[in-house]
């Protein structure tokens, strides 16, 4: 009894040895969604022994098809999306690391992981078998890993082998978990096993599950913070701060020649926490787009994925169609412009699945023209300085000390923000009546673009540039050739400036390199910085509004759309009740049945029958198969029954059992190498 | 089961380290055949005959065919009994149980016809009258394959008569020790053999064995090997029904001696060979090749698939 407890203590040291080994490495494990991935694949493995790769296979696919590629799940194209983005992908991988991979490619990738690290836990830890191979295994993957990530550091590795030679030498290992299992309680588990799927499968969940699924990759355990706001477009941006979960619920669909930022809407008064949220009155205003602006004009649609009463769309814009109606940015009939360029909000709520198509300008903007110009002729509330506090108004001169111009005053805040601040998500609120700007730039140093934008907004203001706050989308995850996804956490925020006859230039003041490819779109004035994206840094900056997570629902406005979410938990249902029958029905089938099947799934690996042996012939051949005795007495019944014409033997005798599966006999391969 | 498991005991103490052959004869037995031994001398082929003989407690004769021996050497003569004023028959020494044809291609066709008639019809003709064979009645002929010279091969028909042809072969070095050791003090161990099995138990043995389940699948099976056999383009001729009827009736045999009430397609496979191999002939050519019946009969097992329905 001792020795079992020291075993299966030192197993799952073993385990954990690896795991936090790879974890260094990849800094994975943590994440809340791979936990609960691998605890269902557990609970898989325990319900359905036989069909659990199958099961394992089609709940990664949904995982992934619910978080990447929206729209049927039996539409076939998105798996040959998948295809094209995992081929180009992993083509990258060899050149130039995990860095620059998509994320669609990352969640792959760790699912297959996931799969792979649950199936070593199942076979060694609670079967006690293939310990060798793991060993092998184990350390072959930590030492490539290492070698990987260029760290010449292997006491992992020399551990892992160290603990494993431990185990190999001295214990013979008998682990063996048996559960028994009453009917009752199976079909309890297989039903938490379907409901967990189904809830998995669902695009946007009417019941929120996605808060208990995890979030993400982002999310890592910490019991003791407290609770997080999600990262998503709001339109409080009150109390601004505070640490964010990730969400990844699609919001828009974008078709675009080139990824764009969509702009929503602007704030102009800072209360020293936050934006006030007031609406902006309609004043008489200099025309928008000036007549020698140049640039191209662009064709973009965009659908609604997520109810919403606001039309995004990226800088100029020049015409909007929503639905048939169609209007002039300036002469507004269906959409209510509150503010020419200020925003725009649709009259009525725009559903799911309507679409907004954009005519858009965009323009070549010329640094050097840009040098030349004033920042004066726009409306005082955009110099105001109240809740400024006197160390950020000094730093902002420190840092435009040497400029002459607006233009290179705002790049230099921008470049000053963008190299001089950490980009988190785990940034705390500022404590009760801490000025949040103050905060950021002298006490967190790390934060999301709530922080930088507004930063950099308060830091144009003290040195007398008229600066606004502004929010929307930045590109979002290419689903196809020249569509976008737009989701919560590509909320983004970033700054404009006001430049005389020129109008509001946005300027990017958040670290992520990947917002800003000049190419097509917006045109970063980050002109210092690095004009290619820098790798690692994926990360869409989101939303800064943690204390109203979500956008406004349409709950109650809206009849839902419940029959989707029906039908696929009748098709689950259904497939479970079918799986279930076929399960029950296993116990129902002959000996000879039984026998067809299991030289179907030994033909798999070429031991099947050849078919001029008898079955004794055929049993002295592949006489490596685990389990001998009850192979042996297999065989007899089966000659029995076909021969002797004898009935059926007891159901036990009619099963093989463990090892004889699929993956049983996969496992059986692997680890006898040499084969029959 | 007990029974001829004492048998089987038996003749493996005359016969060390042969337990397949011994097995075979023992098939034989149950299935009232004959069998053709076919090996050089000196291997223990009497001593078998003598301890089947023995354990079974019937009487057991030996003939030793010459090129000179006659008919009436074999099934006996007519003697005109000069007290009675009449011809009395005289048996001959086909006239036994189990019956030792020692070298039968040495004697004329003439002959071992005489000896055919009695193996197939178990009865034998003597100037027109027809004697009943005792029951069982078994021969176990011999013949040399080395020699060709001076010898009358058996005819194609004939052999066909034959159930099962044997090879004995040489023992193994350990075995061979032991069968020094065992009559190094001028003792042989068939001195000590006592009888296992009575006519009665033998022939209800056969009656049980003969009951033994024979599947469909199995009998389509055996008529699938044989008409291979036919149609194999290495034999010149195939086995005949009667070699399908030997195989199915051995293999029953087979399973019962394995403690079995139906018969496996191993059963078949193990009797095969000597059941099939002295009923085909092969093509000159393939003789020229140093092929052998056996082979050709191996690879034709290798290309009829096992039925497992």
């Amino acid at each position: 009894m001792q020795a079992d407890i020291i075993k299966k203590t030192l197993c799952g040291l073993w385990f954990i040895v690896l795991l936090a080994g790879l974890n260094f490495v990849f800094d994975f494990i943590n994440s809340g969604i791979l936990i609960l991935v691998f605890l269902f694949f557990l609970l898989a493995d325990l319900v359905f022994p036989k069909l659990s790769i199958v099961i394992k296979l089609v709940v990664s696919l949904l995982l992934v098809h619910r978080n990447y590629y929206i729209g049927s799940f039996f539409n076939p194209q998105w798996l040959t999306w998948l295809a094209q983005d995992l081929s180009r992908d992993l083509a990258v991988i060899s050149q130039q690391g995990f860095a620059v991979v998509q994320s669609t490619t990352a969640m792959v990738l760790t699912l297959a992981t996931v799969i792979l690290m649950q199936t070593i836990f199942v076979r060694v830890f609670l079967r006690g078998k293939g310990i060798t191979f793991f060993l092998c295994f184990g350390a072959a993957l930590l030492a490539a890993a290492y070698l990987w990530k260029g760290d010449v550091s292997p006491w992992y590795t020399i551990f892992f082998v160290m603990l494993g030679l431990i185990i190999k030498a001295t214990l013979p290992i008998e682990i063996k978990a048996t559960f028994p299992m009453g009917r009752w309680l199976r079909i309890l588990l297989a039903t938490v096993l379907a409901l967990t799927a189904v809830a998995w499968a669902l695009p946007d969940p009417g019941l929120d599950f996605s808060s208990w699924m995890g979030d993400g990759m982002a999310w890592k355990f910490d019991p003791f913070a407290p609770p997080r706001g999600r990262v998503g477009y709001s339109s409080y941006d009150g109390a601004l701060g505070g640490a964010l979960r990730d969400d990844d619920t699609p919001a828009l669909r974008v078709t675009t020649p080139g990824p764009v930022y969509l702009r929503g809407e602007s704030r102009w008064q800072y209360t020293g926490s936050g934006w006030e949220s007031s609406v902006v009155i309609q004043e008489d205003f200099p025309k928008l787009v000036p007549e020698h602006l140049e640039g191209n004009e662009i064709e973009i649609s965009v659908e609604v994925l997520a109810p919403a009463n606001l039309i995004f769309t990226p800088r100029y814009p020049l015409k909007i169609e929503v639905e048939g109606g169609s209007f002039n940015v300036f002469s507004p009939m269906d959409v209510q412009t509150v503010f020419p360029y200020e925003h725009y909000l649709y009259s009525s709520q725009l559903k799911e699945g309507e679409t907004y198509r954009l005519s858009v300008l965009l323009p070549a903007d010329d640094p050097d023209a840009l040098r030349q110009l004033t920042c004066t002729q726009i409306d005082s509330k955009y110099f105001s300085l109240e809740n400024v506090t006197n160390r950020v108004y000094e730093l902002a001169h420190t840092v435009v000390a040497d400029e002459t111009n607006g233009y290179d005053k705002a790049v230099a805040i921008a470049t000053f923000l963008r190299y001089g601040w950490n980009y988190s998500l785990d940034s705390q609120a500022p404590p009760q009546g801490e000025d949040f700007v103050e905060d950021f730039l002298f006490n967190k140093k790390e934060g999301y673009c709530a922080h930088f934008s507004t930063a950099f907004v308060v830091m144009a203001r003290s040195v007398g540039l008229p600066a606004r706050w502004v929010k929307g989308y930045s590109y979002g995850t290419w689903e196809k050739d020249g569509v976008y996804i737009v989701r919560n956490n590509n909320a983004h925020s970033w700054a404009e400036v006001w430049f005389d006859g020129y109008g509001w230039i946005p300027f990017e003041p958040t670290p992520g390199g990947v917002h800003l490819r000049p190419e097509v779109g917006v045109t970063p004035p980050d002109i210092k910085g690095p004009t290619t994206p820098i790798p690692g840094d994926q990360d869409p900056a989101p939303d800064p509004g943690p204390k109203k997570p979500k956008p406004e629902t349409p709950k109650g406005k809206d009849p839902v759309k419940w029959w989707p979410y029906v039908a696929v938990g009748a098709v689950l249902v259904l497939a479970s009740a079918v799986f279930f029958l076929l399960w029950r029905k296993r116990d129902g089938i002959g000996i000879r049945e039984a026998y067809a099947r299991l030289q179907a799934r030994l033909r798999f690996f070429g031991w099947q029958r050849r078919r001029w042996e008898t079955p004794r012939e055929h049993l002295d051949r592949v006489d490596s198969l685990p389990n001998q005795p009850k192979l042996k007495g297999f065989v007899r019944h089966f000659e029995d029954s076909v021969y002797g014409g004898v009935q059926d033997p007891p159901k036990n005798e009619r099963q093989l059992g463990k090892g004889y599966s699929l993956f049983g006999l996969l496992i059986h391969r692997i680890t006898r190498a040499k084969g029959h | 089961m007990q029974k001829i498991q004492g048998l089987l005991d038996n003749l493996n103490k005359v016969l060390i380290g042969k337990e397949s052959v011994v097995g075979m004869v023992a098939v034989a037995l149950i299935c009232q055949g004959h069998v053709l031994v076919e090996d050089v001398p000196g291997l223990g082929k009497t001593m078998l005959v003598k301890g089947l003989a023995r354990s079974l407690g019937c009487k057991f004769s030996r003939i030793q065919f010459t090129p000179d021996l006659l008919p009436s050497d074999v099934v006996g003569v007519q003697v005109y009994n000069q007290k009675t004023m009449e011809f009395q028959y005289r048996p001959g020494p086909v006239m036994a149980n189990i019956v030792l044809a020692d070298e039968i291609n040495r004697t004329s066709p003439k002959t071992q016809s005489s000896l055919l008639e009695a193996m197939e019809e178990h009865q034998l003709t003597v100037d027109g009258e027809t004697r009943p064979l005792p029951e069982p009645f078994m021969v176990l002929a011999t013949q040399n394959p080395i020699e060709y010279e001076g010898t009358f091969p058996l005819p194609e028909a004939q052999l066909d008569r034959f159930l099962l042809r044997l090879q004995i072969g040489y023992p193994s070095p350990q075995h061979e020790v032991e069968i020094i050791r065992t009559q190094e003090h001028g003792k042989h161990p068939l001195d000590n053999l006592q009888q296992v099995l009575s006519i009665d138990e033998l022939q209800s043995i056969q009656k049980e064995a003969a009951n033994v389940t024979l599947s469909d699948s199995l009998a389509a099976y055996i008529v699938e090997l044989c008409n291979r056999t036919r149609s194999n383009s290495s034999l010149y001729l195939g086995a005949s029904p009667r070699g399908a009827l030997g195989l199915a009736r051995t293999a029953k045999a087979l399973a019962w001696l394995r403690g079995r009430d139906y018969v496996l397609p191993d059963d078949i496979k193990t009797m095969a060979v000597p059941v099939l191999a002295h009923r085909v002939i092969l093509n000159p050519e393939e003789k020229l090749q140093g092929q052998t019946a056996q082979d050709v009969i191996g690879k034709i097992i290798k290309s009829v698939a096992v039925p497992t329905h």
